[in-house]
């Protein structure tokens, strides 16, 4: 469903080979609980590959929601000063190999032939 | 050109109306000084300090010879090194940097600015980066009226500063809203300055300071 004011927040982690169960369990452990509590909404986590591959690091994807640009700075400004956040961040740096965050809003677009729910 | 702008933490809020007036009137009175301000900071502001006092010199030499003016060493020395009067400046000292305008001649609008510390560890490549986004944000905010993104020759304060982020805007709803809600500043520029980002090169504490702008000071 498209939402204009909705705003994603999208963590890529890619973890080091063997490491994706110990940082998924981190990141809904020490992470999503704070998260939360700031406003942020829990929509999916996913893995690809789909499967952990010996030798191989996964990509981890997290997402979330907020419900608008002023959630989106109140979020924003009770992370910097939960040192919490920037702990798990750091704590965490030795499981990755790289991460992103980045920011999407929906879109009104779709396939022809669809509609939209 | 030269530019000073300095943001006044008072130790007495109550005698932020005097000061402002001394101030002023020192500016006012030194043929040396081509432009300034100096106003109370707004709510909105952030580590902004009590007052924003900014002023423009024709060079360096002429700021020089301003804070050596013996009126100024009378009135104005005194008053910012009594800590009993301003408990903290965060001041920069620098020429203008890439500026643009779309209302030279805005008079009783709003003036923000604001003081960054780029980490050292910042490569030059990325730090250039940081520097164009900033600079692409009026492409997005037409109520952005004036803009200018300078190095910093000379800073003071909580931090090195690197970057003085000066803008104009006709209304506080144009800054508050426009700029803080638009998607170009938290869905891309932000980054530089989010500690959940890899991007982030800023350093957490920076200066942010709004106050009335009676005559444009960038146009």
């Amino acid at each position: 469903m498209h939402d204009g004011s909705r705003i994603h927040v999208l963590d890529e982690v890619v973890v080091q080979p063997g490491r994706a169960a110990e940082y998924h369990e981190a990141y809904l452990t020490r992470y999503a609980p704070g998260a939360q509590a700031r406003g942020m909404r829990f929509e999916s986590a996913r893995m690809s590959p789909p499967l952990e591959l010996d030798g191989q690091p996964s990509t981890l994807q997290f997402t979330w929601s907020v419900a608008d640009p002023p959630a989106w700075w109140a979020m924003r400004f009770a992370a910097l000063g939960d040192p919490a956040v920037h702990g798990f961040w750091r704590d965490t740096a030795a499981l990755i190999v790289s991460r992103s965050r980045r920011f999407l809003r929906d879109v009104p677009i779709q396939p022809r032939g669809e509609v939209a729910s | 050109m030269i530019k000073w702008t300095q943001l006044l933490h008072l130790a007495d809020r109550h005698r932020s109306d005097e000061i402002r007036r001394r101030l002023d009137a020192a500016s006012r009175a030194s043929p040396m000084v081509s432009r300034f301000l100096c106003e109370p900071t707004l709510e909105g502001s952030w580590n902004g300090g009590d007052l924003v006092w900014h002023l423009q010199f024709a060079d360096a030499p002429a700021r020089q010879a301003c804070v050596e003016q013996a009126q100024w060493r009378r009135e104005v020395e005194p008053l910012l090194s009594d800590r009993a009067v301003v408990s903290r400046i965060d001041s920069a000292i620098y020429t203008p940097g890439r500026t643009g305008t779309r209302h030279a001649g805005l008079a009783d609008g709003l003036y923000r600015v604001a003081f960054f510390a780029v980490e050292p560890w910042a490569t030059r490549e990325v730090t250039g980066q940081y520097e164009q986004d900033l600079l692409d944000m009026p492409v997005h905010l037409e109520r952005m009226l004036g803009w200018s993104l300078s190095g910093v020759a000379d800073s003071r304060g909580e931090r090195a500063w690197t970057h003085v982020w000066e803008q104009e805007f006709a209304t506080l709803d144009a800054l508050l809203v426009d700029y803080t809600m638009h998607p170009v500043h938290w869905g891309h520029v932000d980054r530089w300055f989010d500690p959940e980002c890899p991007e982030r090169i800023v350093d957490l504490t920076l200066c942010h300071g709004i106050c009335r702008l009676p005559h444009s000071v960038l146009g």
